[in-house]
């Protein structure tokens, strides 16, 4: 349980810090401006009932958007990550008698990966309609949207593959 | 009764859910205001104090103390070179000429702790706040030109208002012709912003300077802002779409420069005068 507790915060933080000090740097053309920090919300385990996750969400991207200076616009699409991700789940799964968890090592990485890149995308979607917020150029919003979840997902992926090893994937939630 | 209850436990979740995404909302809508303070300073110590110390990791490997020293130069230099070109007393009449016209600008020297490019709204944070002097609606200039205005300020640090920002906009003139526009950026890409308000019939050329009007009370007169990039031929409105290629690199702005402007007071009384004038019309 306090293993379970500390690894949750440490990907908290861990997201949080390349979120502010790395990610949000990249700026290529407008296009690409991936983030990481919702896949916290994405992969929390889902033992936990809906209306506490709604919470941490709304804190949880309230301090990110702080240090973004994009305020309101983070909370608005990562609780809304938060509500729609076990309807997402629902729709995915075939079997519902599946492990409270959410990582590579119990679904593998085929479903994790098709699993974050719809609910990056829709992050993303939304996160960019309500930052631009403006209707007649939302062909560079679903395309900024597009580029900016693919290069999320592959972050993610090589954060995990560099940082964390096979039997501690296996353990931990990532 | 009991049924009622019932239904209302079951959408619970959905029924917060609605609660937490119109707070959210409201934090959008009350921060993005260009005048809105909201409810969280975006200066506030926390962030500021964060981004300093990484900024100073950072600035530690270049050379720290020679950029100081240079920048305080600088802010000398350009106080120096604003005053000068100040229309010459001698050619006014004599009530006018009594004005002290004499340093109207002042600049004072800063570090950028944290910028961002990649919003539609971008804000800088600056390490010069009200204890330096620094007060809302202050202009700040780049080594290569226009940069905001402050917008928010706290003990240690201040909040700029990028340019690159859907709600800022610069008073400019085409140095030429003298004809008068209005920049805004409207993104994606940071370096190109769009000139408006300049009737169809003026054909610009391409490399044409840019620079400010002077008009506001940000900037003072003949910063320049830019070159024209293209001229976009469109029929539909009056006025031409001019593209203008930044001098500004925003993503490497690491010292900046506020102005001060000392007739700032007399000037702002002058509009609210205006302002009310023309409402009494009405």
């Amino acid at each position: 349980m306090k293993n379970k507790i500390s690894s949750i915060l440490f990907t908290a933080f861990f997201l949080f810090l390349t979120q502010i000090l790395f990610v949000n740097n990249i700026n290529f053309f407008g296009l690409l401006n991936p983030k990481l920090f919702p896949i916290f919300i994405i992969l929390y385990p889902r033992s936990i009932p809906n209306i506490y996750l709604l919470i941490i969400a709304f804190l949880y991207a309230f301090v990110i958007d702080a240090f973004s200076f994009t305020l309101g616009v983070g909370i608005f699409a990562t609780v809304l990550i938060a509500f729609i991700k076990p309807y997402i789940l629902k729709f995915m799964q075939s079997r519902m008698d599946e492990e409270a968890t959410l990582s590579i090592a119990l679904q593998g990485k085929n479903f994790i990966a098709r699993y974050l890149f719809i609910t990056l995308f829709i992050f993303h979607l939304v996160y960019f309609f309500t930052e631009i917020g403006q209707f007649y150029n939302i062909f560079y919003i679903i395309i900024k949207a597009l580029f900016s979840s693919m290069l999320a997902l592959s972050l993610y992926f090589i954060f995990v593959f560099m940082f964390v090893s096979q039997s501690q994937r296996r353990e931990v939630k990532l | 009764m009991g049924n009622i209850i019932k239904i209302l436990l079951r959408i619970f979740p959905f029924l917060f859910f609605i609660f937490l995404e119109i707070i959210a909302l409201f934090i959008l809508f009350k921060n993005n205001g260009y005048h809105n303070a909201g409810f969280v300073n975006r200066s506030n110590y926390i962030v500021g104090n964060l981004y300093d110390n990484i900024t100073s990791t950072k600035n530690y490997f270049g050379l720290r103390n020679v950029n100081d020293s240079l920048a305080k130069e600088n802010a000398k230099l350009l106080q120096e070179l604003f005053n000068y070109s100040r229309p010459n007393p001698s050619n006014v009449k004599e009530p006018v000429s009594k004005i002290d016209i004499k340093n109207t600008y002042l600049l004072t020297e800063a570090k950028v702790v944290s910028n961002t490019i990649s919003n539609s709204r971008n804000y800088l944070i600056i390490n010069k706040g009200s204890l330096h002097g620094v007060k809302v609606d202050m202009g700040v200039i780049g080594p290569k030109g226009p940069v905001g205005v402050v917008i928010q300020v706290s003990k240690n640090y201040a909040c700029i208002m990028s340019f690159l920002n859907k709600d800022a906009n610069i008073s400019v003139r085409v140095k030429s012709s003298r004809q008068i526009g209005v920049l805004k950026w409207q993104g994606p890409d940071i370096r190109i912003a769009s000139l408006e308000d300049i009737p169809k019939h003026v054909k610009l050329k391409k490399g044409e300077i840019i620079e400010t009007s002077g008009f506001s009370t940000f900037y003072p007169e003949g910063i320049v802002v830019g070159k024209v990039l293209n001229q976009v031929e469109d029929n539909e409105s009056n006025f031409a779409e001019i593209n203008v290629n930044l001098n500004t690199d925003f993503s490497k702005l690491e010292y900046v420069y506020i102005i001060k402007n000392n007739q700032y007071k007399e000037l702002k009384q002058m509009e609210q005068f205006i302002d009310t004038a023309m409402q009494t019309i009405k």
